[in-house]
């Protein structure tokens, strides 16, 4: 399963940390974003495969970012994780079906189960 | 990765709705998938709360329209379109039903409204009175509105261009009359829309703003991304993504030709002649549909209406026009122009133009089929009609008849019959009406001799000839590569053409995109046109390319040109001629 690029975008260290020490450990090619501008600047660089996206964010939010990325017909394959403390059955309505997010995961949250998801969702 | 995307360098075509030229980086900008909310039921225990949000996104678009009506740049019509929402959201009736819809089904407010959209896009498709068209898009603007600013997404409720530092042309799949309203004007350089209507509220917008502007390029949306360089010419009606440099040096001068010849007001201004740095004299005329239209020909120096397209009044109609409501628009047109020349292309109807009230052919390939004079020939009554009211505008001035989508000699010679008969029954001379054919159609290129000596002047369509000589349907974007209009067969067919008409001394005149394009129009006036019909604001730019050159380098440039058959030697010669000239 390794080589694949994962982004995560979080402007909690805790998360990030706790991210990348797993996925690492699975393999995975991992990278990280402090807010949405500094995430703007490393797809462009280099897009990943999927991305792991906060909301609450200063700067550009992952609402606008998530867009941004679905607008691009560059990045159309580039597979998206919600993983928010905005938890409403309105914020995941919004999350996946109108901004299109693969998947909508709300904090706190259960690290095999996210693992399970990035899995799913690069070998769909 | 799509292959179009790898493409460096794609032309695509479209309808310009607001002229100029512009030259900048993309920003995409798709709309948030509103109706995924219709397939969503949220329960609601609390109503109450329910409606009050509704009520606060109200408000919110109440402010968001005020905030419009405030812009400096728009006129009355465009403030008519905000101030229309406005009072709609004021109209208790517009909105008692989704609070009622909410109150009984305990359902969110987003599945509500997005619910009733979709009902109002279906009886949309049903409509046919573009007034009535008009207000549902209206209403269907405000529900929008509302239910962005429902969702709490900052950057969905206001400028998506907030955080953009340069300006850049705007690249959209469908765009919303506020939506360009609430933009951020500075940052625009132009803008490009998939959908759309040259009337729609959208295109009264961006021209009241004077942003070039194309609509109905089909795809655009997945052939661009944020910060490809790209050129937009709504002259042309034409985009082209990653242009080369020279193409990119070719508009640098062109945009700079434009924004210096055109005229800063609409003030009322003569006929003006052009003639080239050597003294040859070009007729200047512009493509009309509407009284509008002509009045901006005459504003921009228009030496008379090159092309009348009656379609267009025909549209406008919510029936077909009586002959006395076809000769009134004749009369209105005729004081726009004062004693300039006016050539009615007889109604072209068939292919992609349709009239609501007359039933269309049913057809496998309408390109193909019953259009132009086919569909008058087929319909006497209507063609009766039409002829008595143009016979009769002879009258009030210089009226000439062009006949569209002629392909045999048979076709001109049905329409004379008539027009003779009907100057008889309208006891109007028929010396004062000059006919002629438009030649759009390979066979009548090929039959030009034969044609010639029974009409009294010939106008080239050119869009249609290539679309035709290739084989390559206007309205496919699959097929683009083939419209060659610097083709050599089609240089070949036009120097043809021009020789035919000079040998039988008839005027020649050229319509279609070619003549509003500065580089082409040099490459006409050098293999002998010396009329050109383009869209009114083309007029200025083309008349300073043209007097900047000399008649005679233009004859010598197409010479040159006519001994190759590299097409894109061809695009060179012509590019590095503009340059230098």
């Amino acid at each position: 399963m390794g080589g694949h690029s994962i982004l995560i975008i979080d402007d909690d260290p805790n998360i990030v940390e706790l991210l990348s020490v797993n996925l690492l450990a699975s393999g995975y090619d991992v990278n990280a974003a402090v807010d949405g501008k500094d995430a703007q600047a490393k797809i462009m660089r280099r897009p990943p495969e999927l991305i792991v996206l906060d909301i609450m964010m200063p700067e550009m939010d992952g609402w606008e970012l998530c867009k941004w990325i679905r607008d691009d017909p560059f990045l159309k394959d580039v597979k998206i994780i919600m993983l928010t403390a905005k938890g409403t059955e309105k914020d995941k309505l919004i999350g996946r079906e109108i901004l299109q997010a693969d998947e909508y995961m709300t904090k706190p949250f259960d690290i095999d189960e996210l693992k399970k998801n990035v899995e799913r969702l690069l070998h769909a | 990765m799509p292959d179009a995307l790898e493409k460096t360098n794609l032309e695509l075509s479209g309808e310009p709705v607001s002229p100029g030229i512009a030259i900048g980086h993309a920003f995409l900008f798709k709309q948030i998938n509103l109706m995924a909310l219709e397939k969503t039921r949220l329960p609601v225990d609390d109503t109450v709360k329910e409606i009050e949000r509704l009520n606060s996104s109200i408000d919110i678009t109440i402010v968001q329209l005020n905030q419009i009506l405030k812009h400096a740049d728009f006129d009355k019509d465009v403030s008519a379109i905000f101030r229309v929402q406005l009072g709609l959201l004021s109209d208790s009736g517009v909105l008692h039903d989704i609070r009622t819809i909410v109150h009984e089904q305990k359902a969110n407010i987003e599945f509500v409204l997005s619910n009733q959209i979709k009902i109002i896009e279906e009886k949309f498709r049903s409509i046919e009175n573009e007034s009535m068209r008009t207000r549902f898009l209206d209403i269907q603007d405000i529900y929008y509105r509302i239910l962005r600013n429902l969702l709490e997404i900052e950057h969905v409720r206001t400028n998506p261009l907030k955080r953009v530092k340069d300006p850049v042309i705007f690249v959209a799949e469908k765009l919303l009359p506020s939506d360009i309203a609430l933009l951020d004007h500075d940052k625009l350089l132009g803008i490009i829309i998939e959908e759309g209507s040259a009337l729609s509220h959208v295109a009264i917008i961006t021209k009241a703003l004077g942003i070039p502007t194309i609509i109905h390029i089909p795809g655009i949306s997945s052939l661009v991304r944020t910060g490809d360089p790209v050129v937009l010419d709504a002259l042309q009606g034409k985009v082209i993504v990653k242009p080369t440099a020279s193409e990119m040096d070719r508009y640098k001068k062109t945009r700079k030709l434009f924004y210096s010849a055109a005229p800063l007001h609409h003030e009322k201004r003569k006929p003006e002649t052009c003639k080239t740095a050597d003294g040859v004299l070009i007729d200047l005329e512009a493509n009309v549909g509407s009284l509008k239209e002509a009045e901006e020909a005459m504003a921009n120096g228009a030496t008379g209406i090159g092309l009348l397209r009656t379609e267009l009044f025909y549209m406008s109609c919510s029936h077909v026009p009586t002959v006395d409501e076809e000769l009134d628009f004749y009369s209105s047109l005729a004081s726009i122009v004062k004693k300039c020349p006016i050539t009615v292309r007889l109604l072209d109807l068939g292919a992609d133009k349709f009239l609501p009230y007359l039933s269309p052919f049913k057809e496998q390939n309408p390109q193909l089929g019953v259009r132009g004079i086919r569909y008058l020939l087929k319909n006497p009554e209507l063609f009766q009609r039409h002829l008595q009211s143009i016979i009769r505008a002879s009258a009030l001035g210089r009226i000439k008849i062009l006949v569209p989508f002629v392909a045999t000699v048979g076709d001109v010679v049905k329409t004379l019959e008539l027009i003779d008969r009907t100057c008889v029954q309208e006891n109007a001379a028929r010396e004062l009406v000059c006919v002629g054919a438009m030649i759009e159609i390979p066979s009548a290129a090929l039959a030009i001799d034969s044609l010639l000596p029974k009409i009294d002047f010939v106008n080239i369509g050119t869009n249609d000839l290539v679309q035709y000589v290739f084989a390559a349907s206007r309205e496919d974007g699959n097929v683009e590569e083939y419209r060659q209009g610097l083709h050599p067969i089609i240089i070949r067919i036009l120097a043809d053409i021009v020789r035919s008409a000079n040998r039988h001394k008839k005027a020649v005149s050229v319509c279609g995109e070619m003549a509003s394009d500065p580089v082409m129009a040099r490459l006409l006036v050098g293999l002998g046109v010396r009329s050109l019909s383009m869209q009114p604001a083309s007029i200025p730019l083309v008349r300073k390319a043209l007097t900047n050159s000399s008649c005679d380098d233009l004859n010598k440039l197409f010479k040159k040109v006519s001994l190759t058959n590299d097409m894109e030697h061809i695009v060179e010669l012509l590019n590095a001629s503009y340059q230098h000239g």
